[in-house]
């Protein structure tokens, strides 16, 4: 569909710098969509195999926990639990993967017990299947750290590709036919105006020379 | 010894005709099968436990019937206990366990009313105020001494180790102290285990090849009172975990380390150790059925009690959690009945 200009030779010039314009950024787009779509991939399947990981060791874990939990009371796994000896400090900030900002996660342990060893609890009187479980967990909270970092970077990097690929869209399918259209129509009109302002002419120049004979 | 063992007469013959009430093996297999949580809490309904489960809103509740149970027994020992200084000694470890929790509490400033136990010598609000003023001075001296350093200890793992350690040292020189041998044996069998099995546990521990960060955690976790010293876990910190089980061939329990330590080495897990363990003290304790009038078999009885509700515990977190019943089975400790 065209768009409703005045048919001028004015708005052909801009018209056409738009076109060139907007193929341009269709090419940059299309390339920008791709790349995108190929360090998506990557990611994805890095999550999928980290997160499989995860997901076994955790349902490990959790299965440990279980048996723990089995042969503690209630109040002794709480008291157990209570009060965490490794203190982790987590540090957020934002990395730039083809303009979209995903988050970058760094950590260090802090507090008296930096070793996975240091269980918060005695052993009098806490099940073995506990520490199984904890030392799991302690294990596992690195890449658990890097999951988050690098799920949340594929939803992002997905919204961005999908945002991506509307504006691509658009471009090639409604915006350069749109703007192609309208340029023939100008054209054609301009041209429609020149052979009109000639045959005007060529008739005036009929008629007064029909006068003057 | 405290007081005469007639003086028990009337308290034994309460928990023997008590004792038939438990729960039988049958019905803790029968437990065991049920399909589902709520049909556990069916068949446990049929039981003495009737009351209770009838009371509760939802299955996920089921802590609430062991809680009110244990306050149960302890209300009945109060009442029936000859010599509560004696009996009181083995609800010591609810107190023990309140402290961990308050002390805890009072260190991280957070509220802890609801996760303290009912069950102690001591009313969980009294416990409260002398944490919160650091005054023990009502407590056993060997314990309000423990307790004092526990408020001070640096990180979390030493509130409860120096409390554990005070404990098992008090019970064990007051039942040598009063001449309850049977008694005594009980405590010293049970932290040899918990002992060994502290060792297994240590040696697990990702705290590398460094043995004297593994003797470091030992020593932080050996609880006294047993037959077998610290020098005696040190010395065997880098020896083979089989060669370790292999010291105690020729002890009663050699087979439940070395069975223990077979599972160990082969699955990884203590679930096979804890069971025989806890096993093993079930068939000492079960001796006391021979003996006429005493504390023993109301210390039997609280064993049973404590016992009957563990399996409960795990019948119910297993199928909460959809553990299938050989998983369950292979937790369930034997039943005293």
């Amino acid at each position: 569909m065209e768009l409703r200009v005045n048919p001028t030779r004015m708005e052909l010039n801009r018209l056409k710098t738009r076109l060139a314009m907007a193929v341009r950024g269709h090419k940059l787009l299309k390339d920008k969509r791709d790349e995108l779509m190929r360090q998506f991939l990557v990611m994805v399947r890095q999550n999928k195999e980290l997160r499989e990981q995860i997901e076994e060791r955790l349902a490990q874990s959790f299965r440990k926990f279980t048996g723990a939990r089995a042969v503690m009371s209630a109040e002794a796994m709480e008291e157990a639990l209570m009060y965490p000896q490794l203190e982790l400090k987590v540090q957020l900030s934002i990395q730039n993967i083809m303009s979209v900002r995903t988050p970058k996660i760094d950590w260090e342990k802090a507090g008296q017990g930096t070793t996975e060893a240091a269980y918060p609890y005695g052993f009098a009187e806490t099940s073995g299947e506990l520490d199984e479980s904890i030392a799991t967990l302690a294990e596992l909270l690195p890449q658990l750290l890097e999951l988050a970092e690098v799920e949340t970077a594929v939803t992002r990097m997905a919204e961005e590709i999908e945002r991506t690929r509307r504006r691509v869209n658009a471009l090639e399918h409604v915006m350069i036919p749109d703007l192609e259209h309208t340029v023939r129509y100008i054209t054609m009109r301009l041209e429609e105006n020149e052979r009109a302002n000639l045959t005007r002419l060529m008739k005036v120049k009929d008629i007064v020379r029909a006068k003057s004979v | 010894m405290i007081g005469k063992r007639t003086d028990y007469a009337h308290a034994v013959t309460r928990v023997r005709a008590l004792e038939t009430r438990l729960l039988d093996k049958a019905r803790i297999d029968r437990l065991a099968e049920a399909e589902d949580a709520a049909a556990v809490l069916k068949i446990l309904g049929e039981s003495d436990y009737g009351a209770e489960v009838s009371r509760l809103d939802s299955v996920h509740d089921y802590e609430d019937i062991l809680r009110q149970e244990m306050v149960a027994v302890r209300e009945l020992f109060q009442k029936i206990s000859p010599h509560p200084q004696l009996t009181d000694l083995f609800f010591l470890k609810y107190d023990i366990l309140n402290l961990k929790i308050l002390i805890k509490g009072k260190r991280l400033q957070q509220q802890v009313d609801d996760i303290l136990v009912y069950a102690g010598t001591i009313a969980p609000s009294k416990l409260a105020a002398m944490v919160a003023e650091g005054r023990y001075s009502e407590l056993p001296p060997e314990i309000a001494r423990a307790a004092e350093e526990a408020d001070e200890a640096a990180d979390p793992q030493l509130v409860d180790t120096i409390l554990d350690k005070a404990h098992y040292s008090y019970l064990s020189s007051y039942l040598s102290q009063h001449r309850q041998e049977f008694l005594r044996e009980l405590i010293t069998l049970k932290v040899d285990l918990t002992n060994i099995k502290s060792f297994i546990r240590v040696r697990a521990a990702a705290v590398g090849e460094d043995p004297r960060a593994r003797g470091e955690l030992m020593e932080k976790v050996f609880i006294p009172g047993g037959k077998l010293d610290l020098d005696f876990f040190l010395t065997q910190i880098d020896e083979p975990l089989p060669a370790f089980g292999d010291r105690f061939a020729r002890d009663p329990w050699g087979p439940v380390v070395a069975e223990g330590i077979a599972s160990f080495e082969q699955e990884g897990s203590l679930t096979t150790y804890e069971k025989l363990a806890d096993d093993y003290l079930g068939s000492y304790i079960k001796k006391a059925g021979l003996i006429s009038f005493g504390p023993e078999p109301l210390i039997a009885y609280l064993w049973a009690k404590e016992n009957e509700l563990q399996l409960i515990r795990i019948i119910m977190v297993g199928k909460i959690n959809g553990l299938s019943t050989p998983d369950i089975k292979k937790r369930l400790r034997d039943v005293y009945a």
